[in-house]
């Protein structure tokens, strides 16, 4: 999900976050978990990845969240 | 003080735990998953690795199979509460603590849950294990759903066959919940190697952290529902509790210090096992040697060997409660538990349900100099 021009990753709670930050910063991709007031959602509060890099980068990151079975929240309605 | 009640909780605490919990206070004293500043970030981070020790430890599969409880028994009820029904059966063994048999005792005369013990005739020795399973097997009926099994008896020491139950539990559809009360940081304990679906685990004994400690460690958390329902950090315009660990069983705000002392003190026993093992099955061989050889001793297992028994010995002297033995030794400066240890059936088994007994459960900082002392101090008191 994109916001300002900034690239974040939704996560459904810090564990996760810091799971995929892990994970996502051994495949050299430089991730890091905030807080996600910035970003509007209806879920409420929760954290997020901020990903620095292009598109390719952001879609490489979640192709690895994926892989790693690591839910993030790509639609407004649901986690993935 | 001598101290040999470490069943009960252990002491003292290697360094490195009292200096973490210590500075986990000042250093990670926000509260994680609640804020996005550095010490929110700092302290999650603190407590994820603490997760994910424990979950390399005991063989989880990943480190969000690890929820933190207040303690063992708390781990307990949350699998007992959280996954039967009205109408689930349930088999035990016949050495539980009441950590198990308190619950499932109040949901059997409240929530119409069944529950077998299964009596194992075998009081140790060769045929232990097979009648182990045997006394299993012969209770499960259609409507079993789960085996609960203490790892090891918290009163005489004595290992079930943790990994034949796993298979026998996984071949028949049951699940499995082990009390890992007295083996967690002293038995090589695989969650998947061992087919353990629930594994519950006091923080503050064998792991070496401080009380108010331990975890249940699942990757079938979806099978259970939350008994405890509230704020979990994220998510917080829904109503409905989360669905995904450990969010599910984490309402409000978790023992942060213990947690990250806890960590330390997982990482202190990974680290020296094989040694605190070897030491503590020294001291505890050479009382039971000494004790033996006393006439007006009674012990109540064979001498303990590291593949049948976790270093602990019940025992009394002839014509004195196991009580009346325990507070002597006090006034001697030997920290020991007599009684009934909150183990009614283990006692009930052994005949000792009339005195109870006295246990000595040496840990990684008693040594053989102690063990000498002991007997000097327990001989005074005859």
């Amino acid at each position: 999900m994109k916001g300002n021009g900034e690239r974040y990753i939704l996560m459904s709670s810090i564990t996760y976050a810091i799971k995929a930050q892990k994970l996502l910063r051994q495949h050299g991709i430089r991730a890091f978990v905030i807080r996600d007031h910035e970003i509007n959602n209806d879920y409420g509060c929760g954290y997020a990845i901020k990903i620095d890099g292009t598109d390719d980068t952001f879609y490489a990151a979640q192709r690895i969240l994926r892989a790693g079975n690591i839910k993030f929240r790509e639609k407004e309605d649901g986690f993935e | 003080m001598i101290y040999f009640d470490n069943a009960a909780t252990s002491y003292p605490k290697p360094l490195v735990v009292y200096k973490a919990h210590i500075n986990s206070l000042r250093e990670y004293g926000a509260n994680p998953g609640r804020g996005g500043y550095d010490m929110s970030l700092k302290t999650a981070e603190k407590v994820y690795e603490t997760r994910e020790r424990a979950a390399q430890f005991f063989g989880a599969p990943s480190a969000e199979n690890v929820v933190f409880t207040q303690n063992c028994t708390h781990a307990i009820n949350y699998v007992l509460k959280g996954l039967l029904k009205k109408g689930d059966h349930v088999v035990i063994s016949d050495m539980e603590h009441n950590a198990v048999t308190r619950p499932l005792y109040y949901m059997q005369k409240n929530d119409g849950i069944q529950y077998t013990v299964a009596k194992n005739e075998s009081m140790g020795g060769e045929d232990f294990a097979r009648k182990y399973i045997e006394s299993f097997k012969r209770e499960i009926r259609s409507n079993t759903k789960l085996f609960v099994a203490s790892h090891a008896s918290n009163v005489f020491g004595l290992k079930a066959p943790i990994e034949e139950l796993g298979k026998l539990a996984k071949e028949n559809g049951i699940l499995l919940l082990v009390d890992a009360a007295q083996t967690a940081g002293v038995e090589n304990i695989n969650m998947q190697k061992q087919n353990i679906d629930f594994l519950c685990v006091p923080g503050h004994k064998g792991l070496y952290g401080p009380s108010g400690t331990g975890m249940l460690i699942t990757s079938k958390g979806n099978l259970l529902t939350s008994i405890i329902q509230g704020g979990t950090g994220s998510g917080s315009l829904i109503y409905e509790q989360p669905d995904f660990m450990p969010d599910k069983f984490e309402s409000g705000t978790i023992n942060v210090s213990g947690s990250v002392a806890l960590g330390e003190g997982i990482k202190y026993v990974s680290l020296n096992r094989d040694k605190i093992k070897e030491k503590e099955f020294g001291v505890i061989r050479y009382i039971y040697k000494k004790l033996s050889k006393m006439p007006n001793v009674i012990l109540y297992t064979e001498a303990p060997f590291e593949s049948g028994y976790v270093p602990i010995i019940s025992f009394n002297i002839k014509g004195r409660s196991g009580e009346n033995t325990a507070l002597l030794l006090g006034k001697e400066g030997v920290a020991v538990r007599g009684g009934y240890h909150c183990s009614a059936l283990a006692h009930r088994k052994f005949g000792t349900d009339k005195n109870g007994t006295c246990r000595i459960s040496p840990g990684a900082f008693n040594n053989l100099e102690e063990a000498e002392k002991f007997m000097w101090k327990l001989k005074k008191i005859f």
